[in-house]
């Protein structure tokens, strides 16, 4: 109790520090002026008085600093340098991490900074060479591009307290291949690989899909980056509509192109990179179609 | 003469709450004058380390201060001693004899073996 209230008034005290400093140096003064009067009762010459108050003291700059570092709360700047040193230090470590430039802006805490290093050395055993990105304060990083969800798998995963939920398989891309899965993960947490689609055609999912989606399957739909030509090509074929072959099909018939392929996504049937014609899925039981692709 | 000897660590406190239990209010310079003067000159106290000392026990409810005029007319910030400045006193003592004790015993000439 005795040291929340020394706290609080350390904190109060911020807001006092003009007055509190002015308080100061005439308590010092007055010391001195004390300590002199008593030396030349004793005999001593004024210059002999002043010297033995000041030896006596300490020096009063040396005072006043031991008594403001009680008084407010502590300086920040020291924290502040050190992270600077440790960037500096990380960067010529790391140099093709990027500068934790983030974390030094934010004036985070040490905690925060050693967490930012300790998973940025974990990537780093895990990351493509020649990789720049930050230390999980910027938003585009090689993974996300990897997979292609809407966030980081891996942030989105430390953010929910999931273990698994990012792919850390390292198959190289294939452009004929329009989605795969991850095989290195337990099937509850599989995730789609992205297509290997130009960036201008990722991360076009229709708004209506995914608000259907969550009604049918009753959780998020992931975001999943889709090769929406191709998809809405492969779903013309399956369900044999003349009407989809149309480059820009219906609303109605774009929704469920899109509810189809996502509950395709969901299972966990494998979709090979060249697609049978017709491969009869059976997971999860709710998902009783065929695979689309 | 005898070499002056500096406040042992941790007993700065328990020597301001006694000095303002005995005399009463008083300056930052009077505390540090009497706690040399009952020691019989025989401890050094660096002035300096008293004021932070001061400003802990304060923050801590031990001692108020307020601003009067000292024996010379001078301006000075008075320290006088609290209810709770008084238990604390009360339990600092009780330790320090307790603390005094156990090592009395320790360096007490012990028993011969027969």
């Amino acid at each position: 109790m005795r040291n929340l209230r020394a706290w609080l008034l350390r904190v109060a005290d911020v807001f006092h520090k003009e007055q509190k400093e002015q308080e100061l140096a005439e308590e010092m003064r007055s010391h001195l002026q004390m300590h002199i009067d008593d030396d030349l009762r004793a005999g001593m010459s004024i210059e002999q008085a002043r010297r033995d108050a000041q030896i006596k003291l300490g020096g009063v700059e040396a005072t006043k600093e031991l008594y403001r570092e009680r008084r407010g709360l502590p300086n920040r700047s020291d924290g502040c340098r050190d992270l600077r040193d440790r960037d500096h230090r990380f960067h010529r470590d790391y140099p093709h991490h990027g500068r934790a430039d983030g974390a030094v802006w934010l004036r985070c805490s040490g905690a925060v900074f050693r967490r930012s290093l300790r998973r940025a050395r974990r990537r780093r055993r895990t990351a493509h060479p020649g990789d720049r990105r930050s230390l999980g304060f910027g938003r585009r990083t090689a993974r996300r591009n990897e997979i292609g969800f809407g966030t980081s798998g891996e942030a989105r995963g430390n953010r929910l307290g999931h273990r698994s939920a990012h792919c850390v398989c390292r198959e190289p891309r294939d452009e004929q291949l329009d989605i795969r899965y991850c095989e290195h993960q337990s099937p509850s947490s599989r995730r789609l690989h992205p297509p290997s689609a130009p960036r201008s055609s990722r991360r076009r999912v229709h708004p209506r899909a995914s608000r259907h989606a969550r009604r049918s399957f009753g959780r998020p739909t992931p975001r999943v980056a889709l090769n929406k030509a191709a998809m809405v090509r492969a779903a013309a074929r399956d369900m044999g509509a003349a009407r989809s072959s149309a480059r820009q099909p219906r609303d109605s018939l774009r929704a469920h192109t899109y509810t189809r392929a996502v509950r395709a996504f969901d299972c966990s049937f494998a979709v090979p990179s060249v697609p049978p014609a017709s491969t009869t899925c059976s997971w999860p039981p709710r998902c009783h179609g065929t695979a689309l692709l | 003469m005898a070499e002056k000897k500096d406040v042992w660590q941790g007993t700065l406190a328990l020597m301001v709450l006694k000095t303002l239990d005995t005399l009463g209010p008083l300056h930052g310079y009077g505390i540090a004058r009497r706690i040399e003067q009952t020691s019989g000159d025989l401890l050094a106290v660096n002035y300096g380390t008293l004021y932070p000392a001061l400003l802990k026990l304060e923050q801590e409810g031990y001692i108020r201060s307020e601003w009067g005029l000292s024996d010379n007319n001078r301006k000075a910030k008075y320290y006088k001693l609290t209810r709770a400045g008084k238990k604390q006193l009360e339990r600092e003592a009780r330790d320090w004899e307790q603390t005094t004790s156990i090592l009395a015993r320790f360096l007490a000439p012990g028993e011969e073996p027969s």
